[in-house]
């Protein structure tokens, strides 16, 4: 599978964003040429220029350092929070899915209600009764609150595999359950969350930044990509770059993950 | 019909039920109970403190609070804001309007835009127009709205001044003729409808694009052909009714989207709508109005899908046959 996407021009060219970003978040120490957080009065607002590539915000900090920073938080919130969320969809999808009755009936309404909440809503309400929002609180804001997606699709699956002869081979064997779950069904039927996932990445740095940009994400000093644009509405008319740079790194970062997504969604087809 | 009606009324009660139950849980995850809040000013003793909980039956087993809560919003009543000490039920209504308003238009708009647009790219399909739409498509599901709104202010607002980038009216509202109050009000919050359709028009164009390959592949289009019906008729006769179809259940399953949405534009654009209501009930901690959001948003996700499922039906009589039974 992996060679075919790699023939598709369109997964390329989502990996390659994907790529060049982790490449930054990674090692941004060494590819930024000043510390995001340091203050230079003197230098306040400069436009683009070969000292600081990217121009310089309202405090004087270089944008660029700033971006390659914000490029961990982003990239971070994104894997973390899906994993969370696809190891909770994992554990209740595949308990439902397995066990059927009154289990799978509680649990799917359980997903069913879930689902009624405006997401930003429900995230909103748990920021507000954490104290103080971290980085990591964040993460896992986001994780329980979009697991439903992954949950549903390995029910279904595992409601399919289930029935299986190999399946039923080996419930005959007397191999445990557990076992059953976890290296015969969850295996077979992990693709269709794979893309799930994929996209799901994408929402989160979204969700991310539209939190940061709140001010109920991320919060300052520590640079990320929606804090950065909250700060640039004060200076909205005067310098354009702060506003423009970030949104752009956003935008492709989850232009990435959304055409790999639907990449790999068109060869599982 | 109306046994269709019944049937999905009844299923959304344990719904209902459930969206109560997961609120209250959420918010009494909140560190200390509202009136610890209290606690902060020295100037009130322990003894006013219990005197409080008493007051907002906060002394009594949680599942005792829940009841007397459930039983309370079944009334419509929230209880008090903790911060202007208002009604919350009467804070929710003033605003509702506005941000009503401005989802049903934006959701007009992406009708009207994006119908048409994906409809057109999937019958010219792999022409220059469609790659152009799959791509603007594709940027437009990754456009961060907050960001976009930045964008619209800085052009359109300061750098041309086309449109006023904060409010919903202007200072002479009071003073004009009720067709330009109108025309006042639309004027401000057209960028904020122009910034929060553009997501969703991805979506829906994407749908309707997809929808259509799907449909004129299908054997009664190429019946349908074969008799030598001409492409016009096979498309306005034929083609498009089941396109349209799934574009309601779509539209009402929007409405959680947009709901969040709204936090983010009015709150960017000063819109005193349900969204800034959130946004500041947050800032101050003020849990039950953050509580009586939260169920409502929720109540009207659900009416939305309720009214998606019922004009579904309606005009497709397969669905109250098959699930009514």
């Amino acid at each position: 599978m992996v060679k075919r996407l790699l023939r598709n021009k369109w997964a390329v060219l989502g990996l390659g964003i994907i790529l060049f970003m982790s490449f930054l978040a990674l090692f941004a120490p060494y590819i930024a040429k000043y510390e995001p957080t340091s203050i230079n009065i003197e230098e306040a607002l400069l436009s683009p220029s070969p000292k600081h590539l990217l121009g310089t915000d309202s405090l004087g900090r270089d944008l660029f350092s700033r971006i390659v920073y914000g490029a961990r938080i982003s990239l971070s919130v994104g894997f973390l929070a899906v994993g969370i969320a696809v190891i909770i969809g994992l554990i209740l999808g595949s308990i439902a899915g397995f066990f059927g009755g009154w289990v799978d009936e509680l649990i799917m309404r359980f997903v069913d209600i879930m689902l009624c909440f405006p997401s930003f809503f429900l995230i909103l309400s748990l920021v507000a009764i954490v104290s103080k929002p971290s980085i990591y609180l964040i993460m896992i804001i986001i994780g329980l609150t979009s697991w439903m997606g992954p949950a549903r699709l390995i029910r279904a699956e595992i409601l399919s595999l289930k029935e299986e002869n190999f399946i039923l081979a080996l419930k005959i064997l007397g191999i445990p359950i557990i076992r059953i779950i976890c290296r015969h069904l969850i295996p077979n039927a992990i693709s269709p969350v794979l893309v799930n996932a994929t996209l799901g990445v994408a929402a989160a740095i979204l969700v991310e930044s539209s939190l940061s940009f709140l001010g109920l994400g991320v919060q300052p000093p520590t640079p990320s990509w929606g804090n950065i644009l909250m700060e640039a509405k004060s200076t909205l008319g005067v310098a354009w770059w702060i506003t423009l740079f970030p949104g752009l790194c956003i935008l492709l970062t989850v232009l990435g993950f959304n055409l790999l997504g639907e990449a790999i969604r068109e060869e599982l087809k | 019909m109306l046994r269709y009606i019944v049937k999905r009324l009844l299923n959304m009660i344990p719904l209902l039920i459930g969206i109560s139950l997961i609120s209250f849980v959420v918010i009494h995850l909140a560190p200390g109970s509202p009136t610890s809040i209290s606690l902060f000013n020295p100037k009130i003793s322990l003894e006013v403190k219990e005197k409080l909980d008493k007051i907002y039956g906060l002394d009594k087993p949680l599942h005792i609070q829940y009841l007397n809560w459930l039983r309370n919003i079944l009334r419509f009543d929230f209880g008090r804001s903790l911060v202007d000490g208002r009604e919350v039920s009467s804070k929710i209504l003033e605003r509702a309007p506005i941000t009503l308003t401005i989802n049903l238009l934006s959701m007009l708009l992406i009708i009207f835009i994006a119908l048409p647009l994906g409809l057109y790219s999937g019958l010219r399909r792999g022409t220059f127009f469609d790659r152009f739409t799959t791509l603007f498509v594709f940027i437009g599901f990754a456009t961060p709205s907050f960001w976009l709104a930045l964008l619209a202010m800085q052009l359109l607002g300061v750098k041309l001044g086309w449109f006023p980038i904060s409010g919903i009216t202007s200072i002479d509202f009071e003073y004009l003729p009720w067709y330009k109050k109108i025309l006042d009000f639309l004027w401000h919050i057209s960028l904020p409808v122009l910034v929060s359709c553009f997501g969703s028009l991805a979506g829906l164009s994407r749908y309707s694009r997809e929808k259509l390959l799907d449909v004129l592949d299908k054997e009664y289009i190429r019946t349908a052909k074969a008799k030598g019906l001409s492409s016009s008729v096979i498309i306005y006769r034929h083609a498009l009714k089941p396109v349209f179809l799934p574009v309601i259940t779509i539209l009402g399953l929007s409405i959680p989207g947009l709901l969040g949405g709204s936090v983010i534009f009015e709150t960017i654009f000063s819109i005193p709508g349900m969204g800034r209501l959130f946004y500041e009930a947050v800032m101050m901690r003020d849990y039950p109005l953050i509580m009586g959001l939260l169920v409502i948003g929720a109540f009207l996700t659900l009416v939305g899908n309720f009214l998606a499922d019922l004009s579904y039906a309606w005009a497709d009589p397969r669905i109250r046959y098959t699930k009514s039974g």
